[in-house]
């Protein structure tokens, strides 16, 4: 902004040249208007983009570590699917106590991971670092409609929780396993007091799909 | 307004200073300006915390996880290749009523599968298909018997119009003829493709003529020699050139001078068992299953087809 420079004026005019150096102020009024409604609306866009940073909240950092866990989840799955761990798991049935084996009398575990192979992955892959799971058997009930039973609970997961899921088929005539995993005489079909009911009268007895959440604690 | 106005020109007790009355109102038209220039320097670096927050935000969306979600798809197809293949060796555990009765079985077993995994798979916002279609095929399998037809004839056609065959397994175990016969396994014309065992009394000879290109599989001494065509080894030893696949469209699958060896035996062949000579021993069964899946989200749509037949060369 270049000021106008007048020429000197002498001092019978001087109350004319205040008048016109007033006239020329206005403009220079009209930009810190202008301004200053720039400043007031950007700090309002900025006020609204504005979250509280917590130590859980979502950033940058933590959803690398989200990526990571997620990826480790869905990797534990197909793995245990592959070596056919995550089915023996499932089918390690106690038809006595109508529970999974080695659980407390909730029916399902709660610090340590199952003792069998597929508990074995998840606590090598999470245990270790701090990291709490919940893992829920979703299957189809005698109505149709989708149920769920819990494997693993370790408590309610945090808004940073990821979620990986593998399904599995079983069929009629899929043994149940005991205690060591080893397969005994009974099919599933044959087990009244199996989680999840038959799905079918054919081959396929249900299918369930394991689902396991992870989150830092 | 704080006075910016040189400390030489500012107001005394006498009035102002002579020469310092136009220099005053520049300097009052100067820090309106420096106002100005602040306010406009305040923009800036709001302007420029705005632009770093969408850059950190960009990187946040950048590292999300994979939001097509392929990974899902990805397990939704392994996890319906290893049913089907479940129900396709169930089927042949359970049931043994023919073309029929085994194509029911699985399609009402993968039916099962599709009904429930549907509702799972809605339930976290995708869709989901399924669909079935089966290969007959027929089991030949003969243990302990002299190669050649069931009738006597020394060169027969085991099965006519193949288009495939997969778990093909020959076992030559007592050579009854001379060190100078062959025996032969036809695909087709003897011109086209054929497999040749002979024995000199001490070793055996294996190799595969494909097109009147002569191959030498192996030479080896053993009581017996095993040819797996769907593997392509000869006693567990890779032979490249025993490739069935290399003959194209559908032939003729017969034996030369069968009397010169006994043995056993076993193929599966995409055909009926009217296509299989008289009188050898035949087993209707599935040759292959074809399972075709599609997967939706709203960001992605997949599709493929999951082959299943065992034994097959390259399956």
């Amino acid at each position: 902004m270049v000021t106008p420079r007048r020429p000197p004026s002498e001092p019978g005019e001087r109350g004319r040249a205040d008048a016109a150096t007033a006239d020329t102020r206005g403009q220079a009024h009209t930009l810190e208007g202008v301004v200053s409604s720039l400043i007031l609306l950007s700090a309002v866009v900025f006020a609204l983009e504005m979250t509280a940073v917590t130590p859980l909240s979502a950033s940058t950092s933590s959803q690398h570590i989200e990526n990571q866990q997620e990826a480790t989840a869905r990797g534990v799955l197909a793995a245990a699917a592959e070596t056919g761990a995550l089915e023996r798991a499932v089918l390690s049935w106690n038809a006595t106590s109508e529970q999974f084996y080695n659980t407390s009398r909730l029916g399902y575990f709660t610090t340590d991971p199952p003792p069998n192979r597929f508990g074995e992955m998840l606590n090598r892959s999470f245990n270790r670092n701090g990291v709490a799971y919940n893992i829920y058997l979703h299957y189809r009930d005698e109505d149709g409609t989708p149920d769920s039973q819990r494997l693993v609970y370790q408590g309610r997961p945090s808004d940073n929780a990821v979620q990986a899921a593998w399904s599995l088929t079983l069929f009629e005539n899929d043994p149940l396993r005991d205690h060591e995993e080893n397969p005994t005489a009974t099919a599933v079909s044959d087990e009244p007091t199996f989680f999840a009911p038959p799905a079918s009268d054919g081959a396929v007895y249900n299918v369930v799909r394991v689902e396991v959440v992870v989150w830092r604690i | 307004m704080a006075d910016l106005s040189p400390a030489g020109c500012r107001r005394g007790g006498d009035g102002p200073a002579p020469g310092c009355d136009g220099e005053r109102r520049r300097s009052a038209d100067r820090a309106q300006l420096i106002l100005v220039g602040a306010f406009a320097l305040a923009v800036v670096f709001v302007a420029l915390a705005l632009v770093m927050n969408a850059a950190i935000y960009t990187e946040n969306l950048a590292t999300r996880s994979e939001t097509a979600g392929t990974a899902d798809a990805q397990a939704f197809e392994r996890t319906t290749k290893a049913t089907a293949q479940a129900a396709f060796r169930y089927a042949h555990e359970v049931n043994d009523s023919g073309h029929d009765g085994l194509e029911r079985n699985v399609t009402q077993a993968m039916d099962a599968y599709y009904n429930v995994s549907r509702v799972q798979q809605a339930t976290s916002g995708q869709l989901v298909g399924v669909s079935v279609a089966t290969t007959p095929g027929t089991n030949v399998t003969e243990t302990d018997r002299v190669f050649e037809s069931p009738g006597g004839a020394d060169d027969w056609t085991l099965a006519t119009g193949v288009g495939g065959t997969r778990s093909f397994g020959l076992d030559v175990e007592n050579w009854a003829g001379g060190s100078g016969d062959e025996l032969w396994v036809v695909a087709g014309d003897a011109e086209d493709w054929y497999l040749n065992v002979s024995y000199d009394g001490s070793q055996w000879e294996v190799g595969v003529n494909d097109s009147g290109t002569y191959t030498t599989c192996t030479m080896t001494i053993a009581s017996e020699v095993t040819v797996d065509f769907s593997e392509g080894t000869v006693g567990g030893d890779e032979c490249a050139a025993l490739d069935l696949g290399s003959v194209g469209g559908t032939y003729d699958l017969g034996i030369r001078n069968g009397s010169v060896a006994d043995g056993d035996y076993t193929l599966i062949a995409d055909v009926e068992p009217s296509a299989v000579a008289t009188s050898v021993p035949t087993e209707e069964v599935l040759y292959a299953m074809t399972v075709d899946v599609t997967y939706r989200t709203p960001k992605l749509q997949y599709r493929t087809t999951i082959r299943v037949a065992p034994g097959e060369t390259g399956g």
